[in-house]
């Protein structure tokens, strides 16, 4: 309950400032995907902020470049599933009269290999203007709280340097960033979860949002990254100063080991 | 100058070299992700956990494959192809490594190996009394534990997992508590890997081993040669396929064999056996050989022992380069950094 308010709040908080951006449907819709095989639910994005009046164009980067259009149903976009490892692009193009805003989110999907590298898709120009990972989270890791991660501002392929940035968690967060002269920009997750409980698997992931805006021969340029961010362990359940303690003892036990076998084979000399 | 010129320092060099690519190979040779490392099945314990890695060990996906693939064969969720193309496919890239080079992976590839071997000479200059090689009798204990991990660890836990009779700590078992993961993951300033995991009882007690372990392989390293490597399962995954390979360990008879011995002394994983005698050439590139070739250095008798490629000798024992090789060794055991340090 207390995660679906919390949604509700951040979602409601990015639609008064007018940037499109995509977040998990506040309330878990899920609809049978007959396309593929039957029974199995397909997932679902929410495309928050969309004008109805503006021109939409929403489409599925997959990880081997090829492009799937998309339609939006009340908001709402079932993701297809492509059979492929990797990541994918799910990307929001809308245009209304001198607005034009984008929002880009890699979603991980579990496949046959793609045979393509996700600095590729990361690489490929979506947007006019589009807010890059440098790099993404890597197979096996994820976005994680107390961890630092670099981006970069792109505008018409080009890096923006001097960009505001800000930064938003469903958690609450919020910061005001600045990419530097070569357009990059850091951000460190916060560790601002809640009740954590013991376990990876025990804790839902929160959303944050990276959102920019640039002002370009009278047109307005707005775009938006949001990716879910995970409890770092090393924050809750795993101690390092307990770690280094045992790695002391492992030294310790391994020479006095050697000490014993050696006095051994002095005695029976 | 003279000194440097012994198969031990040209195989140190292409450790290093390998341990910069095996390590920090996405800096310059690869990208940041596991989709573009060289071939995701390493006959060597470069480990997927650092990130900067150039390729990653085979034993991972091996674990992956058990937990995810294999175990729909049981649990009746994945076709034949669906859970076995994957191992298939891994095992298919290691044969081809192995063919390759064969267990010189081990000597002459692996980060682990390497930082032992460097481990073990500092032991030297430190003055620590080395273990020249360990009795028969504890080799007896020792030998089976490289097979016990490999299949309990590699195979047999994450398959049982997958299944659902062991809990999801047991998914990559041996990962868990590999120092390989520790070693790697700190040389690039990820001190993510170390860490006692206080979430369950099995993540606790893998995790423990795993920091007990290191220390303990560190400790070892200063007095044993190659401690690890005795117990990995890398290396019994690789004598299963060592027949494949091109690069191999002969021997050709030697009457003095019984005699001498010196090849089973300067053996990094005492490989007694080498010492015995035969009688035409033989393939003696047993399963715990590494192929570092210090046998073949130290032997002193002119073309006993080789190292052959397809059947070619690309380096053979010879009396003159015994005599230099033995001179240097001798020198270097003398000197300690006790005794050369300003007093």
């Amino acid at each position: 309950m207390r995660y679906i308010i919390t949604a509700l709040l951040f979602s409601l908080s990015l639609q008064a400032e007018g940037f499109i951006n995509w977040q998990p449907p506040v309330v878990k819709v899920t609809t049978q995907d007959h396309s593929q095989h039957s029974g199995r639910k397909a997932k679902q994005l929410q495309l928050h902020n969309s004008n109805p009046a503006a021109n939409t164009e929403v489409y599925y980067l997959m990880p081997t470049l090829e492009k799937r259009e998309l339609t939006l149903e009340d908001g709402l976009v079932s993701l297809p599933r492509t059979g492929m490892d990797n990541y994918h692009a799910l990307v929001a193009n809308q245009t209304h009269g001198s607005n034009v805003n984008s929002s880009v989110r890699y979603i991980y999907s579990h496949g046959r290999p793609s045979k393509t590298s996700p600095t590729k898709i990361t690489e490929m120009k979506k947007s006019e203007l589009e807010i890059t990972p440098s790099p993404l989270p890597r197979e096996h890791d994820r976005y994680t709280g107390s961890n630092s991660y670099k981006f970069e501002v792109h505008f018409q392929d080009k890096k923006l340097p001097y960009a505001t940035v800000t930064f938003n968690t469903s958690n609450g967060s919020e910061e005001t960033l600045e990419s530097d002269e070569g357009g990059e920009f850091k951000v460190t997750m916060p560790n601002d979860f809640k009740e954590v409980k013991t376990g990876r698997r025990a804790n839902r992931p929160a959303e944050f949002i990276l959102k920019t805006s640039h002002l370009h021969e009278g047109v307005t340029y707005t775009s938006t990254f949001s990716m879910p961010y995970h409890v770092n362990p090393i924050d809750y359940w795993q101690t390092q100063t307990l770690a280094i303690a045992l790695v002391i003892l492992g030294l310790v036990l391994g020479i006095y080991m050697f000490r014993n076998i050696h006095k051994k084979k002095k005695g029976k000399e | 100058m003279d000194k440097f010129l012994t198969l031990t320092w040209f195989r140190r060099l292409v450790q290093l070299f390998f341990f910069v690519i095996m390590v920090y190979g996405s800096l310059f040779m690869t990208t940041f992700y596991s989709q573009d490392k060289l071939t995701q099945s390493l006959p060597a314990l470069s480990c997927a956990y650092d990130k900067q890695s150039g390729d990653y060990c085979t034993l991972i996906p091996l674990q992956h494959q058990m937990d995810h693939r294999v175990s729909g064969l049981f649990t009746g969720d994945l076709n034949v192809m669906q859970a076995l193309l994957p191992t298939l496919i891994t095992l298919g890239t290691f044969v081809l490594l192995m063919v390759i080079l064969n267990k010189a992976f081990c000597g002459w590839v692996c980060p682990l190996g390497f930082f032992q071997e460097m481990i073990h000479a500092l032991g030297d200059k430190l003055g620590f009394k080395r273990f020249h090689s360990l009795s028969k009798s504890a080799l007896k204990k020792v030998r089976p534990i490289k097979w016990l991990m490999l299949a309990f660890l590699v195979f047999i836990f994450p398959l049982l997992t997958g299944i659902g009779f062991l809990g999801h700590e047991m998914g990559d078992p041996f990962c868990k508590i590999c120092p390989s993961r520790i070693l790697t993951t700190l040389a690039v300033g990820d001190t993510s890997q170390l860490y006692i995991d206080n979430s369950s009882t099995g993540y606790m007690i893998l995790s423990i081993i795993a920091d007990l372990l290191f220390g303990l392989m560190i400790a070892m390293a200063l007095t044993i040669k190659q401690p690890f490597c005795r117990i990995c399962p890398m290396l019994a995954l690789q004598a299963v396929f060592k027949k494949v390979g091109l690069f191999r360990l002969v021997k050709n008879g030697s009457s003095s064999c019984e005699k001498c011995g010196l090849c089973a002394k300067v053996c990094p994983t005492d490989i007694f056996e080498i010492q015995d005698v035969v009688h035409k050439p033989t393939n003696i590139t047993f399963a715990d050989c590494t192929l570092c070739g210090m046998c073949v250095e130290f032997c002193p008798d002119d073309d006993v022992m080789q190292l052959q490629y397809a059947g070619f000798p690309v380096f053979k024992s010879s009396k003159d380069y015994f005599k230099k090789r033995n001179k240097d060794q001798r020198g270097w055991e003398k000197t300690t950094w006790a005794e050369v340090a300003p007093k």
